[in-house]
């Protein structure tokens, strides 16, 4: 009973974690309610094993990541084309509003960042996971190497290059933006 | 714009600035946390936390078949060894000391064991 009532309050404690990481993961808001309860599950079933509070979190990564994974591959095999983070906009709206700042700017950084988005889910899974780990989540490079059990090394040079593409593209879809306005 | 030169320089320097501020959108964008409390429902710990499998705790009976048979065995073993230490003459030195060996670790394997059940008890 103790062990049931202290689960609820670890899963309390990570959930808007586990929903926000598996939301920008997998790009979409489908299926989010049973991608969280799946990870949980699995947490729940390694939980006798666990010694401390840091391994929890740390797992609780690795779990998030390894259900993403398998949400990709799921679509993968469905042949189902991702649906656009852009479709969905209310998540990034309300964080993007602020009243001080005028119409214009606001709509110009919304649509950044749905062109951000829109370039996240074009990247690799393991740069796309690194680097909402690394900016997102603010995990140092040590947390995210044990999460995804890769060396320090390669979670640095996955983050690099996840930037650089990203600016690549981004840069990219500026110009011909601005091609396509002259 | 005749006599002006195209200075490659500043064109580095304006390519490299415009990068840094990319970058920094890009780094102020992923940081930008998004908003999911819509799609968490109101009463999802406790869902989650009543579908899963209730523990129960396992009972750790001492077996005596176990330990009945770990005496069996040692005294079938101290035998067959004694036997063996004490049987044919002739036998070669090495493997008298083995024997005498095996005997004298099971031996006191015995005396340790009936030892600790003596105190346990």
């Amino acid at each position: 009973m103790s062990l049931d009532l202290s689960f609820e309050q670890v899963v309390r404690e990570n959930q808007d974690m586990v929903f926000r990481t598996l939301y920008r993961l997998t790009g979409t808001r489908e299926h989010l309610d049973d991608l969280a309860q799946e990870v949980f599950l699995r947490l729940y079933r390694a939980l006798p094993g666990f010694r401390g509070e840091s391994l929890v979190s740390t797992y609780l990564y690795r779990i998030t990541v390894n259900v993403a994974q398998n949400e990709w591959k799921r679509r993968k095999r469905a042949d189902r084309p991702l649906i656009s983070i852009s479709d969905e906009t209310s998540a990034w709206e309300d964080r993007l509003e602020h009243p001080d700042r005028n119409a214009e700017q606001q709509m110009a950084e919304r649509e950044f960042q749905l062109q951000l988005e829109e370039q996240l889910q074009e990247l690799s899974n393991v740069e796309r996971t690194v680097l909402v780990l690394y900016h997102q989540e603010e995990r140092s490079y040590e947390q995210i190497a044990t999460a995804l059990e890769m060396p320090i090394g390669t979670i640095r040079t996955h983050l690099h290059r996840g930037r650089k593409k990203l600016r690549e593209r981004l840069q990219a879809v500026v110009t011909s933006e601005r091609s396509m306005a002259c | 714009m005749l006599g002006e030169e195209m200075n490659n320089h500043n064109i580095e320097e304006l390519t490299h600035e415009t990068e840094r501020a990319l970058d920094i959108k890009i780094v102020a964008a992923l940081e930008r946390v998004p908003d999911v409390s819509p799609s968490v429902p109101a009463d999802f710990a406790a869902r989650v936390a009543a579908s899963v499998p209730s523990r129960r705790s396992i009972a750790a009976m001492p077996s005596r078949w176990g330990r009945t048979m770990m005496w069996v065995c040692l005294a079938v073993s101290l035998v067959v060894l004694a036997f063996a230490a004490g049987g044919r003459v002739g036998q070669s030195v090495g493997v008298t000391t083995a024997v005498w060996t095996l005997y004298l670790e099971s031996l006191a394997i015995a005396v340790w064991l009936g030892v600790r059940r003596w105190r346990a008890n």
